[in-house]
C-alpha cells in the first residue's frame, strides 16, 4: 500500500476529451465501396525516404503488383491498390495541410480487381524470423496508428534488441475514431494470429494487447480469441488521451520510462498498432500487400458516418459522397482524429497508409474562437503527458526566444494536443511549438550548411596556400639552378680560358 | 465534388476541438465561490457594505475601460471578460464595511491601473492586483481601514437606515457605538493593559467567528462559507490543492509553536486559522 503510494505514477498528464464515438462504434465495416475509377498513389505514405516508382505511364497492372520499390534504411514499398492501367507518374497534391504536390502514381482502375499471383503460406512458423521482417517490409506495411515507420525496421530493432515485450496498441485514444475499435470487434482472430507473427519474427516471449476500458465488445472479441495463446495478454487500461501514444502506453503497462533520445527496443520493449497486426496476418498468411485499409468518416457535417474499407489512393471526395458529407456545413476537414490530425484544405487529396480517420467538423464541433492572453493558470502543465511547461515554452517562442523553448524541452513536445485542448485562452499552443521545432531545425541546417561552406573555404585556401607554397619552391628550385647553371658556365668558360692560355 | 474547409481561423495544428472553459467562466466560477462570503457580508454590515461594493466594482470597470482605450485594445470585448470585476470584488471584501466611498475608488483606480494594467494587462501582472491595492491603502490610510463596523444587520431594529449609511458611505459620517475592534486587535489592546488570554478570551466566541457573526472586513468574516467556496473551486478543479494547504499548514505550525510555548500570551492555531487575518 506505502509503496503504490509512493510509486511514480503510471499516467502522466493527460485529458478527458469527449469521445464522440457512437456515431460510427455500432455498425460493422462497409466492405462494399465502389472501386474509384482512379487512385492517386502517393510514394510517399511512410516515414523515411520515397520509394521509387518501377513501373512507365501506359503499363497494365494487377491488383498487389509492386509499383514503386523501398530506397535506403528506413522507406517502404507501394503496390498497386487494384488493377489497371497506369496513367500518370507526375506531382499532385498530397494530403498534408499545405497539399503540397509530391511525386504520385495515377492508376486508372479496370474493374475487374484482379490480384497478382499472390503466394500463400501455410505455416508462418516455420519461416525464419528474419524472413518474416522481410516479408513484412516487402509488403510495404507501416505503423498504421498513424506513425507510419516502416515496421520491418522496427522488427528487426526487436530481435536485435532482444525485446522482452510487444505491446499491443489497441488504445485508440483519439476522439471520432473508431477503425481499430471495429477492426477489433470483427477481425480480432486475425489480429492474434498477426501478433503470434510478429512475436515469432522479433523473437520474442510475450505479447500485452491494451485497449481502452471505453472499448468493451473490442475487449471481449480480443480477449476471447487470444484465450489459446497463453503468450498474449489481453487487458484494459483507463480511458485518458494521449493513452496511444507509445511512451505513455509503455509506462502504463510495464512500469517503464524511455529516457529522452532512447528507443523503446532499446528498454525491451516494442510497440505495433493492431491495425499493423492485422496487415502483417494478411501479408504473412496470404501474401497480400498493404493496399487497402479502414478509415473512420466521421465529424458533424458527415450525414452516414461509417467505417469504410477503401483501396489507398482513393480521393476523399469519393468518401465524402459515398458518406453523405453536407459541404455547407464543413468547416474544417481534418485527416486523423481532432486532437493530433492535420487539417486539409480541401477533399480532392487521396486516403494514404496512415489514414486512420477523415472528418468533416462543423463550425460547431470546433474550437474556432479567438486567442485570449495567458492567465496563467497552468491547467497546460498539469495536462502535459510529457512533463513539459508549455505556456513557458510559447511565451519565449513569441518572443522568438527558440534556444531557451529548447531548453525547456520543445523537442520533446509529441504535438498531442492536450494543452490546446484545455487553454481557456484559446492559445494555440502546438501550432507554437510546430513553428518553433521547424525554426529550429532551418536554423541548424542553415548553421550546418555555413559550417560546411567555411570548411570548404579552409580547404581550398589552404590548397590555394599549397600550391603558392609549392610554385615558390619550384621557382626558387629553379633559380638556383639557373644561377648554378650560370656559375658552371662561367667556371667552365674560365677554363676554357686557362686551357687557351 | 471537391468541398473546402470553411473555418475562419487558420489553425494549421491541433487540437481542433476544445473545453468549454473560458477566461470569463473561469473568472465567473470564481466570482460563484466567493459570494455566499459575500452575500452574508453585506447582509451582516448593510447598506453601507453595498454602497461601498458597488462603488468600488462599478470604478474598477471605470478604470479598465480607460485603460483599454489608452492601450488602444477592444474595450468591449475585454471589459467583461470578468478579470476586473473580479479584482474590484476581491478588494471589496478585504474592506472594512464603513470605509468611505473614496477608499474603494482610489483602491479600485491603484489595482486596476498600477497592479495590472501598467504590466501589459491580463495575465501579466506580477501581484495579485487586489491585495497590492489593500497593502498600498492600508499604508496609505490605516485609520480607515482599521474601523470595523459592528454587526449590524440588515432589517434589524438597531442596524443604521438606508439614509444613515448612505451618510456613513460618502460623507464619511460613522455615528458613535458604531465600532469595535476585531478578535485579534481586541487581544493585542487587551495585552497592553496587562491582562492574560484566559481572561481576554472570556467573551470570544468560536461559533460566531466560524459562522462570521463578528467584526471583520466585509466579505471575510465567515471561515465557513470561505472555506466552502475554496474546496467547491478545487472540486471544480479551478485550483489545486497546494497553495491554501501550504499557506494554512504554516499559520497553524507556526502559531502552534509559539502556543505551546507561552499559552499565556499566544492565542491557540484554531482561533488564528478561524479569524480573520487582522
Amino acid at each position: 500500500m506505502l509503496r503504490n503510494l509512493f510509486a511514480k505514477p503510471r499516467l502522466r498528464g493527460g485529458v478527458h476529451a469527449e469521445e464522440r464515438k457512437s456515431a460510427t462504434e455500432n455498425s460493422p465495416v462497409i466492405t462494399h465501396f465502389p472501386l474509384p475509377k482512379k487512385l492517386y498513389i502517393p510514394l510517399q505514405q511512410h516515414v523515411g525516404k520515397p520509394a521509387e516508382p518501377m513501373i512507365k505511364v501506359g503499363d497494365t497492372v494487377l491488383k498487389g503488383q509492386l509499383l514503386a520499390y523501398s530506397q535506403g534504411m528506413i522507406s517502404a514499398p507501394v503496390h498497386a491498390p487494384s488493377s489497371g492501367l497506369i496513367i500518370d507518374v507526375n506531382d499532385y497534391p498530397a494530403p498534408h495541410p499545405s497539399a503540397l504536390p509530391i511525386r504520385t502514381i495515377v492508376l486508372e482502375t479496370d474493374g475487374k480487381d484482379e490480384w497478382i499471383n499472390i503466394v500463400q503460406v501455410d505455416d508462418p512458423f516455420a519461416l525464419a524470423p528474419e524472413e518474416i521482417s522481410f516479408r513484412v517490409g516487402a509488403a510495404g506495411i507501416v505503423g498504421l496508428g498513424g506513425a507510419t515507420f516502416p515496421t520491418a525496421v522496427k522488427l528487426n530493432m526487436g530481435r536485435e534488441n532482444q525485446v522482452q515485450t510487444l505491446i499491443i496498441n489497441g488504445a485508440e485514444c483519439e476522439p471520432y475514431l473508431t477503425c481499430d475499435d471495429r477492426l477489433m470487434q470483427e477481425r480480432a482472430a486475425a489480429i492474434i494470429d498477426g501478433v503470434r507473427i510478429m512475436l515469432h519474427g522479433m523473437g520474442t516471449a510475450s505479447a500485452v494487447v491494451a485497449v481502452e476500458d471505453n472499448k468493451s465488445h473490442a475487449y471481449s472479441a480480443m480477449y476471447t480469441a487470444a484465450l489459446p495463446y497463453p503468450q498474449i495478454e489481453v487487458i484494459q487500461i483507463p480511458t485518458r488521451y494521449p493513452m496511444g501514444w507509445d511512451r505513455q502506453l509503455i509506462r502504463y503497462v510495464t512500469g517503464k520510462e524511455i529516457p529522452v533520445g532512447a528507443r523503446s527496443s532499446e528498454l525491451g520493449v516494442t510497440i505495433h498498432n493492431v491495425g499493423t497486426a492485422y496487415a502483417v496476418h494478411k501479408a504473412i498468411r496470404y501474401g497480400q500487400p498493404l493496399v487497402n485499409r479502414i478509415v473512420t468518416v466521421s465529424g458533424g457535417a458527415v450525414a452516414l458516418p461509417m467505417n469504410v474499407e477503401v483501396p489507398l489512393g482513393t480521393l476523399i471526395n469519393e468518401l465524402f459522397s459515398f458518406c453523405n458529407v453536407n459541404a455547407d456545413k464543413t468547416a474544417r476537414i481534418i485527416m486523423g482524429g481532432p486532437m493530433m490530425g492535420d487539417p486539409l484544405p480541401h477533399s480532392a487529396l487521396p486516403v494514404v497508409k496512415g489514414t486512420s480517420g477523415v472528418l468533416a467538423l462543423t463550425k460547431d464541433e470546433l474550437r474556432d474562437k479567438q486567442e485570449q492572453p495567458c492567465i496563467r493558470c497552468a491547467s497546460c502543465i498539469t495536462v502535459c503527458p510529457a512533463g513539459l511547461r508549455p505556456l513557458d515554452m510559447a511565451n519565449n517562442i513569441r518572443i522568438n526566444q527558440l534556444d531557451t523553448a529548447v531548453d525547456l524541452g520543445l523537442k520533446d513536445c509529441i504535438s498531442c494536443g492536450c494543452c490546446s485542448y484545455i487553454c481557456p485562452s484559446n492559445i494555440p499552443l502546438v501550432q507554437y511549438f510546430k513553428y518553433a521545432s521547424g525554426e529550429v531545425m532551418a536554423r541548424q541546417q542553415a548553421q550546418h550548411k555555413s559550417e560546411q561552406t567555411k570548411k570548404l573555404m579552409d580547404a581550398r585556401n589552404a590548397r590555394l596556400d599549397k600550391i603558392a607554397r609549392l610554385q615558390a619552391e619550384e621557382e626558387r628550385e629553379r633559380l638556383a639552378a639557373k644561377a648554378e647553371r650560370e656559375r658552371r658556365l662561367a667556371a667552365e668558360a674560365v677554363e676554357a680560358e686557362q686551357e687557351v692560355s | 465534388m471537391i468541398i473546402y474547409a470553411k473555418a475562419t481561423t487558420k489553425l494549421r495544428s491541433g487540437a481542433h476541438i476544445g473545453t468549454k472553459t473560458s477566461v470569463s467562466s473561469i473568472m465567473g466560477k470564481v466570482m460563484l465561490a466567493i459570494a455566499p462570503a459575500t452575500v452574508f457580508g453585506l447582509y451582516c454590515f448593510g447598506w453601507s457594505a453595498i454602497f461601498l461594493f458597488i462603488v468600488t466594482l462599478v470604478s474598477a470597470l471605470f478604470f479598465e475601460a480607460c485603460c483599454l482605450k489608452l492601450a488602444g485594445r477592444p474595450v468591449k470585448a475585454t471589459l467583461f471578460d470578468g478579470s476586473a470585476l473580479l479584482t474590484a470584488w476581491l478588494l471589496a471584501m478585504t474592506l472594512p464595511p464603513f470605509a468611505p466611498w473614496w477608499v474603494g475608488v482610489v483602491g479600485s483606480g491603484f489595482a486596476i491601473i498600477l497592479g495590472k494594467q501598467v504590466y501589459g494587462g491580463l495575465g501579466q501582472n506580477l501581484f495579485n492586483p487586489a491585495m497590492l491595492a489593500r497593502v498600498a491603502l492600508l499604508i496609505s490610510f490605516p485609520i480607515e481601514l482599521t474601523t470595523w463596523a459592528n454587526v449590524s444587520p440588515l432589517f434589524f431594529p438597531h442596524s443604521p437606515d438606508i439614509m444613515e449609511s448612505w451618510r456613513i458611505t460618502f460623507s464619511g459620517i460613522v455615528p458613535d457605538g458604531m465600532t469595535g475592534a476585531t478578535t485579534l486587535g481586541y487581544i493585542k489592546t487587551e495585552f497592553s493593559q496587562n491582562r492574560l488570554l484566559p481572561d481576554i478570551l472570556k467573551d470570544y466566541s468560536a461559533i460566531s467567528n466560524f459562522f462570521g457573526w463578528t467584526r471583520g472586513s466585509l466579505g471575510e468574516t465567515s471561515t465557513l462559507l470561505l472555506a466552502g467556496g475554496g474546496v467547491w473551486l478545487m472540486q471544480q478543479k479551478i485550483i489545486t490543492w497546494h497553495i491554501p494547504v501550504s499557506l494554512l499548514a504554516t499559520v497553524f505550525l507556526l502559531s502552534s509553536s509559539f502556543h505551546l510555548a507561552d499559552s499565556s500570551h499566544y492565542v491557540s492555531p484554531f482561533l488564528h486559522l478561524n479569524s480573520q487575518a487582522r
